[in-house]
Formats: C-alpha cells, sequence, structure tokens
C-alpha cells in the first residue's frame, strides 16, 4: 500500500492544478474506500468464519435436535433436516424425567449462587473493612484453596458424606459449594476500591455491621454481585464429578447427570439425546447471554488488571 | 495495653460461614485424602493398613501410572495452547469495533457456558463414524473416538473449546487495556501493522497472558466430564488422565488408597507448576 | 527538517460536522508554530492530519514539496509527542529511544549511540534500564522527547505535551523546549490550550476557534494587534479589557467616547482623542457608530503616569469603583466594577486604593484596540 502512495507523491511546491488536484483526490479517495471497505470485508468474514466454527458444535446440535431420526442415517451430508421436528424433544422429556433434573437443577445451582455470594461478601467484609488478629493468615489461608484441586478432595469428601449418611440428597449437593476463594477475592477486590472513611462514617452514624453491609455495601457492588451470580450459576449447573458421585436416584440426579442416560449410540436415540442436551444447554446459555454484560463488567473492572 | 484483654471476636463471625465449609470440605478433606494415601483401604474407604508411601512405590514402578502421566502431560499442552490459541485469535478479531461486533463477541465467549457433558455427547455424535459431520465433511473414515491415535486429541480439542470461551474474555480485557494512543506513536514511529502487533499488542497482553496460562493449566489437569463421557480412558488406556485414573481407582476398583496418593502427586504437580510459574513471572516481564 | 504547507485544509466527520475549516498555513523550515485555542477548537486534529493520524477531507497538505495527503503516517518522517506521552509500556527507557530506529533496520551500534547520545543530553542515561510505569512525570516526558528527536524527523508534533505536569515542572520544561529548538532547529508544530506557553515558546502562533484559524501571526503582533476581540480576550493574563463606546468628533479630532452614566463627583473628560491610521479609519467608517475598545490591563495608568507618559490631556478620566485589590509585590492588580466583566487594571505598586474606593484612569491611546460591534473585527486589520 504504502509503495502505491508514494508513487502518488507530487512534487512542485504547492503547484499543482485544480484539476491535477481533483483527478488525484478521486482517485485516491476512491482507492482509500476501496481499501478500507476491503479491511471491513476480510475483517467481517474472518469473523463470520470463525464464529461459524466456534458455533458449529452448538448449531450442529440444533439442527440433529429437529432431525428424525431416519434422516440421520444417511451417507450424503446433512447438515439440515429435511423435515424438522419436535418428537425428539416430546421423546427425550417422555424416556427421562427431565423436568425434574432441571428442576434438581435450578434448586441446586440457585442455593449455590444465593449461598457463595452472601458468605463470599461476609468473608471480603471483615477481609477489607475490619482489623483482627490473625488476618493475614486467614486470608492467605483462604487464597491458598484455590490451588488445591478439586480432585485432591473429592475421595474423601465422598467417604465423609457418605459416612454422615447425606448421600442422595440436595444438602450433599449444595453445602460444599457453599462459598469460594475466588468469590472472596472478588469481592474484596471490589471493597478494597471504597475508602475506610465509607466504613468509619457509617459506624459513627451508627450503622451496624450488618446493616453497612446489605444498605451500603451491597448496592455499591452490584456489578460484581452480577458477575459472581452469572458465573456461579453457569459453574454449578454445569457441574459434573460431584453430582455424578453423590447422586443415585432419579428425584436428586441433575440434568448433566440425567442427560447421560439418553447417551447410548444407537440409531434410534441419537437425535433424542441430542434434543436433550439442546434442552439443557439452553438455560446456561440464556444465562449466559443475559447476564453477559454484567460477567465482564464486573470480572474485569475490579480483579483482573493488566 | 488495656485493649489486648479483651480482644474483639465479632469480626470472626463474618467468617464463620466461609471458614466452616472450606474447613470441612476442603481442609479435612485434603488432610484426610493425604493420611488415605498412605493405607490400604476396604471397600468402605476405611484405612485398614498403614503401608508407609507403599501406594506411591506401587504407583511410581506401574506402566499404567507412567502412561496416565503422559497422557495427562499431552493432555494438558494440547488444551493450554488450543484454547488461548483459539481465544487470542477470536479476541483479536473483534478487538476493533464494527458492525455485528457484540454478537461475535458473545458467540466467541459462548462455550464457557456449556457444560462439559453436554459437549461431549454432541462430539460424541460429531465425531460418529457413520452419522459423524466430521467424516462426512473430510470424506474420512475414521473412528475417531475409538482410535488410540485420535481419541487424545478429539477429547483434547473438545476440552480447548471449551476453555476458549473465557480464555476470549481474558484476552479482550487485556487487549482493551492496552492505551490506543501507543499504536498511534507506532504509526508516527514508521511501524506497520505487523510490527504493531509484535511489538505492542503481545507483549501488551503479557501480564493477562501469564494469569491466563496458569489458570488454563490448572483447569487442564481437571478435566473430567468429557473424559468419562467420551471414552472412558479408553481406548487402550490412550485417554486414562490422572483425574479419570483417579476416579477409576477410587469408585470402580474401590483402592482408595491408592487413588488418594494419585491425588496428592496431582496436587504436588500442579502446586509445583504454579510456585515455578509465579517466579518465572517475578524474573520475566513485569509492569 | 521540512517546510509544511496547509492549503484550504478541512476535516469533516462522516456525520457532516466540520471540525476544521479552511485551514491556510505557510510553515518555514526551523519555525516553531504552536497552535492554540479552547478544547475542541480543532487544534488537535489539524496536527493529527499533519502527522497522518486522521484523514484530510479537503485540501492540501505539502510537505517538503510534496503533496503528502495520502502518504501514509509511518512514511511522513515525523515523529509525535503525545499528551500521554504514549510510552511503550512492555520496553524500557532504551527500548522506547530505540524503537522507531529499530524497526527502520539501523545496525546496533548505530542504535546504542544514538540512544546514549540522546539520553545524555536529556540527562535521563541513569533510567536507560527502567520500564515507564517506574518513572515521574517528568521522566517520562523526557522519555518521550527523547523518542521523538533521535530519529532526527522531518518535524516535530506535539500535542499538548506538557498538560499533565504540575505548574513547576511545566515552567521548567516549557525552557528546555526553547533551549531544544535553538540546539536543533527542527521545524516544530506545538498544541496547547496554555496562552502562556503559546506565548514563551512560538515563533508564530496559531489562534484557533471552532475550527478555524483566527490569527496566526508573531507573539509579539498578537498580542499587540490582536486580530478580533476573541484573541483579544484568548491572549494575555489577565485578558484585555473590552469596552463599548461611540466614535465621535471633538475640535476635529476623532474621539471615543465612553458609553459611561456621567458621575458628578468626578471631572474625568470621558474621550479619547484619536491620531494616526486608526482616526482616519474610525472617521471615514464608523463615524457616530458604537465600537468596542480594546486595551491591555497594563496599558491602563494613574494620572501622574498618563502626565509624564504625554497622554494625560489626550485620554479620558475613567471613574470606576475597586471590587477587589491585589498586591502582587511588583505591581497591584484592581478589578474595577464594570457592567458584565471585570474590568482590570495592572498599576505601579505605589498605588493606595482599596476595595471600596473610587479610581480615576487614564489610558494609552497609542495602545488601544478598537474592534467592529458586529464582526468583533479589529477594525485596523
Amino acid at each position: 500500500m504504502s509503495r502505491m502512495a508514494d508513487s502518488m507523491t507530487i512534487s512542485g511546491n504547492g503547484n499543482i492544478s485544480r484539476e491535477e488536484l481533483q483527478k488525484l483526490r478521486e482517485m485516491m479517495n476512491s482507492r482509500a474506500l476501496a481499501k478500507r471497505r476491503m479491511r471491513t470485508g476480510l475483517r467481517a468474514a474472518a469473523n463470520v468464519m470463525m464464529a461459524f466454527v466456534v458455533l458449529l458444535p452448538l448449531l450442529y446440535a440444533v439442527s440433529i435436535a429437529f432431525m428424525p431420526s431416519s434422516e440421520l442415517f444417511t451417507t450424503e451430508l446433512n447438515l439440515l433436516p429435511k423435515h424438522p421436528t419436535i418428537d425428539n424433544f416430546v421423546d427425550a422429556c417422555r424416556n427421562i424425567p427431565l423436568l425434574r433434573f432441571v428442576l434438581n437443577s435450578f434448586i441446586m445451582a440457585g442455593f449455590i449462587t444465593v449461598g457463595q455470594i452472601i458468605s463470599c461478601s461476609l468473608a471480603a467484609f471483615a477481609f477489607s473493612f475490619l482489623e483482627f488478629k490473625g488476618k493475614g493468615i486467614l486470608f492467605m489461608l483462604v487464597m491458598a484453596t484455590m490451588m488445591v484441586p478439586g480432585e485432591a478432595t473429592i475421595i474423601s469428601n465422598y467417604l465423609t458424606v457418605g459416612n454422615l449418611g447425606l448421600l442422595d440428597t440436595y444438602a450433599v449437593l449444595i453445602i460444599p459449594y457453599l462459598t469460594s476463594a475466588m468469590g472472596i477475592f472478588l469481592f474484596r477486590q471490589f471493597y478494597m476500591t471504597f475508602p475506610v472513611v465509607l466504613y468509619e462514617s457509617a459506624k459513627l452514624d451508627g450503622c451496624s455491621n450488618l446493616r453497612f453491609i446489605v444498605k451500603i455495601l451491597t448496592p455499591l457492588t452490584k456489578s460484581a454481585i452480577g458477575a459472581m451470580a452469572v458465573y456461579t450459576f453457569i459453574n454449578a449447573w454445569n457441574m459434573y464429578m460431584w453430582p455424578l458421585l453423590v447422586t443415585g436416584s432419579d428425584s436428586m440426579r441433575t440434568v448433566q447427570i440425567g442427560i447421560s442416560m439418553l447417551n447410548s449410540v444407537d440409531a434410534q436415540s441419537i437425535t433424542l439425546m441430542i434434543a436433550g442436551v439442546v434442552l439443557i444447554i439452553i438455560p446456561s446459555i440464556s444465562i449466559f447471554i443475559i447476564g453477559q454484560k454484567q460477567l465482564i463488567r464486573g470480572m474485569f473492572s475490579g480483579a483482573v488488571k493488566g | 495495653m488495656k485493649t489486648t484483654g479483651r480482644m474483639n471476636v465479632s469480626p470472626y463471625f463474618y467468617l464463620i460461614p466461609s471458614l466452616l465449609v472450606f474447613a470441612v470440605f476442603l481442609f479435612y478433606p485434603f488432610f484426610k485424602t493425604i493420611y488415605l494415601s498412605l493405607f490400604k483401604t476396604d471397600k468402605m474407604g476405611q484405612a485398614k493398613l498403614f503401608v508407609g508411601f507403599g501406594n506411591y512405590a506401587e504407583l511410581l514402578s506401574s506402566a499404567t501410572f507412567w502412561n496416565s502421566l503422559k497422557v495427562t502431560w499431552v493432555f494438558v499442552v494440547i488444551v493450554v495452547f488450543g484454547g488461548m490459541f483459539l481465544g487470542l485469535v477470536t479476541a483479536v478479531l473483534c478487538n476493533k469495533a464494527f458492525p455485528g461486533i457484540r454478537v461475535f463477541s458473545t458467540a466467541y465467549a459462548l462455550p464457557m457456558a456449556i457444560a462439559s457433558s453436554s459437549a461431549a455427547m454432541i462430539f460424541q455424535i460429531m465425531l460418529h463414524p457413520a452419522v459423524g459431520i466430521v467424516n462426512k465433511l473430510t470424506g474420512l473414515d475414521i473412528n475417531w473416538l475409538n482410535d488410540p491415535n485420535t481419541a487424545l486429541y478429539c477429547v483434547a480439542i473438545l476440552t480447548a473449546w471449551l476453555n476458549s470461551g473465557i480464555n476470549f474474555l481474558y484476552f479482550s480485557a487485556g487487549l482493551g487495556n492496552i492505551d490506543e494512543t501507543i499504536y498511534e506513536r507506532a504509526s508516527v514511529d514508521g511501524a506497520n501493522g505487523i510490527q504493531k502487533f509484535f511489538s505492542l499488542t503481545l507483549p501488551g497482553l503479557s501480564p493477562i497472558m501469564f494469569y491466563t496460562f496458569v489458570v488454563n493449566i490448572i483447569q487442564a489437569f481437571q478435566s473430567f466430564g468429557q473424559i468419562k463421557i467420551l471414552t472412558e480412558g479408553g481406548p487402550n488406556e490412550s485417554t486414562n488422565v490422572i483425574v479419570y485414573s483417579i476416579y477409576r481407582d477410587a469408585f470402580f476398583n474401590y483402592r482408595f488408597g491408592s487413588a488418594a496418593a494419585q491425588s496428592v502427586i496431582l496436587f504436588i504437580i500442579i502446586m509445583l507448576i504454579t510456585l515455578v510459574m509465579f517466579r518465572l513471572e517475578k524474573k520475566g516481564v513485569k509492569y | 527538517m521540512a517546510d509544511i504547507l496547509l492549503k484550504n485544509v478541512c476535516k469533516k466527520f462522516d456525520n457532516g460536522r466540520s471540525v476544521v475549516d479552511d485551514f491556510n498555513l505557510n510553515i518555514a523550515d526551523k519555525e516553531f508554530i504552536v497552535f492554540v485555542g479552547p478544547s475542541g477548537c480543532g487544534k488537535s486534529t489539524t496536527l493529527r492530519m499533519i502527522a497522518g493520524l486522521e484523514d484530510i477531507s479537503e485540501g492540501e497538505l505539502w510537505i517538503d514539496g510534496q503533496l503528502c495527503n495520502y502518504v501514509e503516517a509511518r512514511e511522513r518522517g515525523m515523529s509525535m509527542v503525545f499528551q500521554n506521552y504514549a510510552l511503550y509500556p512492555n520496553m524500557t527507557v532504551y527500548g522506547n529511544l530505540a524503537f522507531a530506529l529499530k524497526i527502520r533496520k539501523y545496525p546496533k551500534q548505530e542504535v546504542d549511540k544514538r540512544v546514549h547520545e540522546v539520553a545524555r543530553s536529556l540527562e535521563i542515561e541513569h533510567l536507560l534500564k527502567r520500564r515507564p510505569s517506574d518513572l515521574s512525570g517528568g521522566q517520562k516526558q523526557r522519555v518521550a522527547i527523547g523518542s521523538a528527536i533521535i530519529r532526527k524527523p522531518k518535524a516535530f508534533l506535539m500535542d499538548e505535551p506538557l498538560s499533565n505536569l504540575d505548574a513547576k515542572l511545566r515552567t521548567q520544561m516549557r525552557v528546555e523546549f526553547a533551549k531544544l529548538h535553538k540546539a536543533l532547529g527542527t521545524t516544530t508544530i506545538y498544541v496547547t490550550h496554555d496562552q502562556t506557553e503559546a506565548m514563551t515558546l512560538g515563533t508564530r502562533i496559531v489562534v484557533m476557534k471552532d475550527g478555524k484559524v483566527q490569527q496566526a501571526d508573531t507573539p509579539e503582533r498578537i498580542y499587540r494587534y490582536p486580530a478580533n476581540r476573541f484573541v483579544a480576550e484568548f491572549i494575555g493574563s489577565p485578558p484585555m479589557n473590552i469596552l463599548e463606546c461611540c466614535v465621535g468628533q471633538e475640535n476635529g479630532q476623532t474621539v471615543l467616547l465612553l458609553d459611561e452614566e456621567y458621575d458628578s463627583r468626578f471631572s474625568g473628560k470621558r474621550r479619547i482623542y484619536l491620531k494616526g491610521t486608526l482616526a482616519k479609519c474610525l472617521f471615514h467608517r464608523y463615524m457616530g457608530k458604537k465600537v468596542l475598545m480594546g486595551i491591555r490591563p497594563e496599558d491602563v495608568c494613574e494620572y501622574e503616569e498618563a502626565v509624564s507618559g504625554g497622554f494625560a490631556d489626550s485620554c479620558a478620566g475613567f471613574t470606576k469603583r475597586v471590587k477587589l485589590r491585589e498586591v502582587l509585590g511588583s505591581e497591584v492588580v484592581l478589578y474595577l466594577e464594570d457592567k458584565e466583566k471585570n474590568f482590570v487594571a495592572r498599576l505601579k505598586p505605589e498605588n493606595k486604593n482599596q476595595a471600596g474606593d473610587f479610581v480615576e484612569l487614564f489610558f494609552n491611546p497609542e495602545k488601544i484596540q478598537v474592534f467592529d460591534k458586529d464582526t468583533e473585527e479589529n477594525v485596523l486589520l
């Protein structure tokens, strides 16, 4: 591009005829326009292609979910269903208690989300506004938990809850996840941006600690709470290993475990299974799309700084 | 000092909910796992026979375990680099404003909202030897998930795809943090687009790149659902990553002691990597 | 080193809003040009068009006799200092200085030599290994200047380079800019909103407002003969006083009649006798009409000084109540009651008037500027 511009430089100090200039301008403007159009076009094309690649599994799933199972087994490329049907969805719900699973997942993810927000904001409040013995060590301890992979504890946890007779209850699904080091860290990061004077003046006004958290901190950290809520809910909804271990009956299974009951590769059930998968992806994707802005604003304004 | 006598206990109340959960479901089981790893257990997971480092010795002399380590290593490398590369490419593509940018950025971040189990089931059909779209599009006839040569790559690519969503968000935030005027200065200084990308954009992403790298490694080590659903460690142990091996030893073979020992080793590996990374970061580029 | 010619340059955005309108300027080699004006006047946009960071909508940009409208920024051979310095955060000071040379594939020793040369001349040699985040504002500023001069560019473009510094450092750096320009002699275009910087640095000043050039001239002439009321009030601190008055005739001479209510306590003549071109011009074009008279605060004086200056007779005694008195040591500044604005007088330190007093003041007729009441243009220019 630059060479082209070089060849267009015109010498002759300020002496260029009106026509010449006009011609040059028209040529260069149309060239610049073409260049700009090409750039935008290329960018858009690259994005469309990339988005297609990224979304391909999902689009494919949706397409299969609407496909009658007879259509699936052909040698030709069958990207879109020729005779779309919703039978798969109906059958999926009939074959397994999908609604029950969805309900279980909602209960579990909902309690985990609310519980984490409460416990994390309480802990973060203590870590950022209060002074007490061992604060530094306790905070280090909490942060250190981020380093412990779930697998290092999952066996013992399983044995513990088994001994307590808690297997196959909502409690066992929810309680181990009622707090998170990441949540405490995120909230603390937000709270640290408020001056201590905010807390001190509230104290002078006779505001109790709890009241301060509920009435002052919570409204000020809406974006962090929103981000936490979206992130925690989606993660809880998508949890696999723990529910797999601790639930045994249909009445307690979450969607991620329940859906694997549809998992078999014989011809009849492929479309059925994918229809089920599509059904259970919908809630997490919807929450993600609705909460995406919140999530980004909350996660990146306080926590991660470049 | 008079005040030291009566200590204020109220701050601890705010920590109780979190610390209680951590104590019961993290600290206690963590030490219990270490304890269990030193014993042979019965089917109920009760420690029966103290064997010291016997479980570890057994593991270190078992070909299966070394295979697990190797498989995990390959898996982690593919997942981390694949996921980060996909996240970086999408973030760069979505960096400048253009019509429809919101749609595309949602699309790129979307994989983070999808469960590993759901994704695994979709991939299972995509990779199905007879009806799967992959074989149909490429014209190949490969049984991807039953071939020891391909199964691991398939599972790893699926995981990379799942992780690319959050990586996209990290990198987008990182790009947004780069001051726009340094690009203008670089233009005036005579840099072209490629020079700007390599001397400004990539280094500008390095702090977030580091963070993303650590998070990705830890996440990759813990992948489970997709392997359980797609391959169950097979074929021929070719996808038997440590986490899956732990699961199988504990809940199929009821060898809780050995599984606990593997968990401890996994923890040590992750901790070492994290520590090394932080040490490297302190030495390396930092601003 | 370069001369730069801007001919009818315009900048319009896609929505049709015009930011720079018909900008004409011929910048000779080695000049130090300052674009000054309130924020949003288009001064930065003009600079960015010269740099190649913005497209030129209309008009021509000639650099060294070459039409450069369509030459890309990196081909123009300019270097620019940005308001926020735009240092590359991931590079050391050395890397920042060397960047432009490395990109041009200069040999390593040459780069090294030049970096040390420049660093030495700016006294930042001890900082070479540091990163921008470890530097103070003033040090960052020096690095930014260093990376601009290291290339020996055709021209320096500076976009409000001092506005992020504190007042003391700003004064200090201002002096250094002047020294630097003297030493290197490189053509410089400097954008600022601060009229003091403009006055002290520029060999020529371009005053802009709403995308239009108001006046382009040397600092002395801009100060002495502002082209219109805007320039008169923008340049100089405190600004020029503007009074409405009427052009009349008395004893065959053209006079300015101060448009004030008569105050019987004072015997001032309330008129100013004019001479020369100004008198002729007003006589022909503005007789009996209202005009705006401008007088700088330091051209206002008390009776004694008017006598010694020889204009006590030709000038009105202008009486006002003092609102505020500021003693600055070398002078006394009085703020006087006026219709809308303050009327400011900078007087000799001997002045004893306190707030509430009435004071009688005289204007030096030689220094008076007259502006058209409707167009607000200087009647003489």
